[in-house]
């Protein structure tokens, strides 16, 4: 993940609004990304991108550079998604019903929107390391920080969140081919 | 043919493809990969996964810059304020659930809802008298602040303000600080308010926390506003530094203490605590970097018992519920009882100032305010017949097509905003008020930016009304006004999937889902309710709690009650868990809420300041 010009985030924090827009242009992308896969809703990650930055804006005088930039917008946006599941409330727990399958079908690579579906189904505490290694390319020590756990929690829930992610397909394909 | 150390080495497979695998480790699954087809396909299923997530999420994203710099310049002026503190996104460190079960002891910061006592009814009044008599006014004042940062434990300053009723007004604050590195900028600000024109100057620097590595050149920042509208809350005027009006008139619950000479002078002792005095202890800080305070640190005001003008206060660091980890995440360590700030008047004089002191330079940043003087009321201006004889002051018309009128007298005063329009968004906390004239008004108590407020929404025109006077006579003056206020419809969203209603107050009571707090802070009372379903999480009741005449810190206290949410979510925000009532309730440190499943309905009291004290007291008096 590219991190902005020290310049760029001081002249930020000062209130500049181009400079902001600039971290705006550069990070909307993965911010918008880790919504949708937090969220499982493209119009609900709409909505929550924009609140994270609106809150990256306000609170970027507290950001001390100590963690990367990134980082720090992303445990914001990752703050107000929690937010927002929170408000609705919407926990489909499909991977308690798939934990119990024993065997699982390859797994198709090109696979778009089950591949959304089935990250979202998975339980919030797997489905959010997933997301910021796989998608958002962070390092196991940038998920434990802002997760706020233990290195090793983290290497075992992302690979817990595969596993359920490559059954839920398996299962998706199978099915799929049967209905064939 | 997969085995018992295939599953145990699964993870490693895992974390060998992120590259986050030890040397030694990374052998020993290479080593198996070698040997077992089973694991081989599973590591290939991960890569394919892997890909198959980055290829999606290389997919369309939509472009939000637009719509979020248009919310993002609406939000300026608070960042250069800085007083962000009593909500906040955790940095860095996000998120500490920490599970330690603590009782919380029931200290009180607010006592039973007592009326005001006589005396402090008497100084409010007194107070009220001599901001309304004021014509001029000039002041010297020292600053003392402790604890900023670290490196800098103490700074000083003094100030010089200047006042010539209503509008003129001008401040000038020099830094006398010695900083132990010439990289620390001088904290001098100056702003100047003449007739219609407004101008500041602060110093353009980074952060505390980031100071000394900032690579931004220091200088000053300049900000000038034209054509400015009588009592624009935007281009503040800061008064309360000459006579306490709104921290005084405002407080619910001021406690009177002793007389004793200050400078000389004989003057009372009043305290309240810092959510209160907010108008005061912010006054001679409208810009700058300046430490801040929590919600409850008390404050001591020393009032000059003949002029009422403050001869000296102090914050000092309080001891309610919360304080420590507030401080700590503030980056302050302030040992309780200290004095944090220590502002002393030198001198002050009611002579007539010079104008000359009044004269705005037009330099930095340009806004126009859009207004145009205009000397006699337009046709179809609608005047109030009941002005608390405030005397005429400007009247113009704004860019925007809306007709302004202002009264005023001292430091008091009154603004009515006209315009011909649609219906007004108003805040879902928003009082509604029936008058005896039938109609329907809307009034939402003094911000930190704005004073107290009244909409009314008659049918050919939406009219605005905003005054530093008391909030029973704004809405006096309201109801003299010729305009007959619809009420807004009941329904604020209604589509397939979501419903949002407002409700009367009276009706909670019908609710059985709803309890009410039997203990709030005094001079707090529902202000406002909403009803919202939906589909996803079912129906939920929200009662807003607000002060009658200010809510510096935002909209006021909120209780929720949800019979649908039968669970806390799981979260990893900042939290301490707390016992209430015999159950297990979290408190939110960013978020100042307070949480819990009570007999199957889910509740939360969100208090804006983000004590916890306050918030604990409702919550175990809900009933």
């Amino acid at each position: 993940m590219h991190e902005p010009h020290p310049q760029v985030v001081a002249k930020a924090r000062q209130g500049d609004p181009a400079a902001f827009e600039s971290l705006v242009r550069a990070y909307q992308g993965d911010v918008w990304r880790l919504c949708v896969h937090l969220l499982g809703n493209p119009a609900m990650a709409d909505d929550v991108t924009q609140d994270a930055f609106v809150r990256a804006y306000r609170f970027l005088h507290r950001y001390r550079g100590d963690a990367k930039f990134s980082t720090w917008l992303f445990s914001i946006a990752r703050n107000c998604a929690l937010d927002e599941i929170r408000r609705n409330q919407r926990r489909r727990r499909v991977a308690e019903i798939v934990e119990a399958q024993p065997e699982r079908a390859p797994v198709r690579a090109e696979l778009g929107i089950e591949v959304r579906e089935a990250v979202t189904s998975l339980p919030l505490e797997l489905r959010e390391p997933l997301v910021m290694i796989d998608i958002l390319g962070q390092s196991y020590a940038e998920v434990a920080e802002t997760m706020d756990v233990p290195l090793g929690t983290v290497k075992s829930r992302v690979h817990r969140a595969r596993n359920l992610v490559a059954r839920v397909i398996a299962d998706e394909y199978l099915e799929g081919n049967n209905e064939n | 043919m997969k085995t018992d150390l295939c599953t145990a080495l699964r993870p490693d497979v895992s974390a060998r493809l992120d590259g986050e695998l030890d040397e030694r480790s990374s052998l020993v699954v290479g080593e198996h990969l070698e040997t077992c087809a089973s694991c081989r396909a599973y590591e290939d299923d991960l890569r394919r996964l892997r890909r198959a997530l980055r290829v999606q999420s290389a997919e369309y994203v939509p472009d939000l810059s637009d719509s979020i710099m248009s919310r993002v310049r609406a939000e300026q002026p608070r960042v250069a304020r800085r007083r962000e503190w009593y909500v906040g996104v955790r940095i860095a460190t996000v998120a500490a659930v920490v599970a330690a079960l603590t009782v919380l002891a029931a200290s009180l910061p607010f006592s039973d809802s007592q009326p005001q006592s006589a005396d402090a009814a008497r100084i409010v009044d007194e107070v009220r008298t001599a901001a309304n008599d004021l014509s001029a006014y000039s002041a010297s004042f020292s600053i003392v602040e402790r604890g900023f940062p670290a490196q800098v434990d103490e700074r000083r300053f003094s100030a010089e303000v200047f006042f010539d009723a209503p509008e003129r007004f001008r401040l000038k604050v020099r830094d006398l600080t010695t900083y132990p590195d010439p990289r620390w900028p001088d904290n001098d600000v100056d702003l100047i308010a003449g007739a219609s024109r407004w101008w500041i100057e602060q110093p353009q620097t980074c952060p505390v926390e980031v100071l000394l590595e900032c690579s931004v050149p220091q200088g000053t920042s300049e900000r000038t506003v034209i054509a400015r509208q009588p009592f624009d809350g935007t281009s503040t005027l800061p008064t309360d530094i000459i006579v306490p009006l709104e921290t005084l008139a405002s407080s619910g619950n001021f406690e009177v203490l002793e007389r004793e000479q200050v400078a000389g002078r004989q003057a009372i002792e009043v305290r309240l605590s810092f959510n209160e005095a907010l108008p005061l202890v912010t006054a001679l800080q409208p810009a700058g970097l300046w430490r801040s305070y929590h919600p409850l640190d008390p404050v001591d005001i020393w009032l000059d018992e003949q002029t009422w003008f403050p001869l000296r206060f102090e914050v000092r660091a309080g001891t309610a519920r919360g304080r420590a980890s507030w401080a700590k995440s503030e980056g302050y360590d302030d040992r309780p009882g200290a004095t944090l700030l220590e502002v002393s008047a030198r001198r002050f004089e009611r002579d007539p100032v010079t104008r000359r002191l009044f004269s705005v330079p037009k330099d930095g940043t340009i806004r126009s305010g859009g207004f145009e003087k205009v000397n006699e009321p337009g046709k179809g201006w609608l005047q109030p017949e009941y002005t608390a004889g405030l005397e005429p002051h400007r009247f113009g018309r704004t860019s925007d097509n809306r007709w302004v009128m202002s009264w005023s007298s001292g430091m008091t005063w009154l603004k009515v905003t006209g315009t011909r329009s649609k219906d007004p968004v108003l805040p879902a906390s928003a009082e509604e008020i029936s008058l005896d004239n039938g109609g329907w008004v809307y009034y939402q108590p003094a911000s930190e930016a704005l004073k107290r407020r009244v909409e009314i929404n008659a049918s050919d025109r939406h009219l605005y009304l905003e005054s530093n006077l008391s909030r029973a006579e704004l809405l006096e003056v309201a109801a003299s006004l010729n305009a007959s206020g619809k009420r807004l419809p009941r329904a604020v969203v209604n589509t397939k999937s979501s419903l949002v209603r407002r409700l009367d107050i009276e009706a909670l009571a019908r609710i059985a889902f709803v309890k009410e707090p039997a203990e709030l802070p005094d001079g707090y009372r529902p202000s406002a309710a909403v009803l919202s379903k939906s589909n996803t999480s079912g129906k939920s009741v929200t009662v807003y709690y607000r002060g009658l005449e200010a809510e510096y810190d935002g909209d006021g206290i909120r209780v929720s009650h949800s019979p649908g949410i039968k669970n806390l979510v799981p979260t990893s925000e900042t939290s301490q868990l707390y016992e209430l009532n015999g159950v297990g309730a979290r408190w939110l440190l960013n978020r100042g809420q307070l949480e819990w499943i009570d007999e199957g309905v889910y509740r939360s009291v969100t208090v804006p300041s983000g004590d916890l004290a306050t918030a604990y007291l409702i919550a175990r008096s809900l009933r």
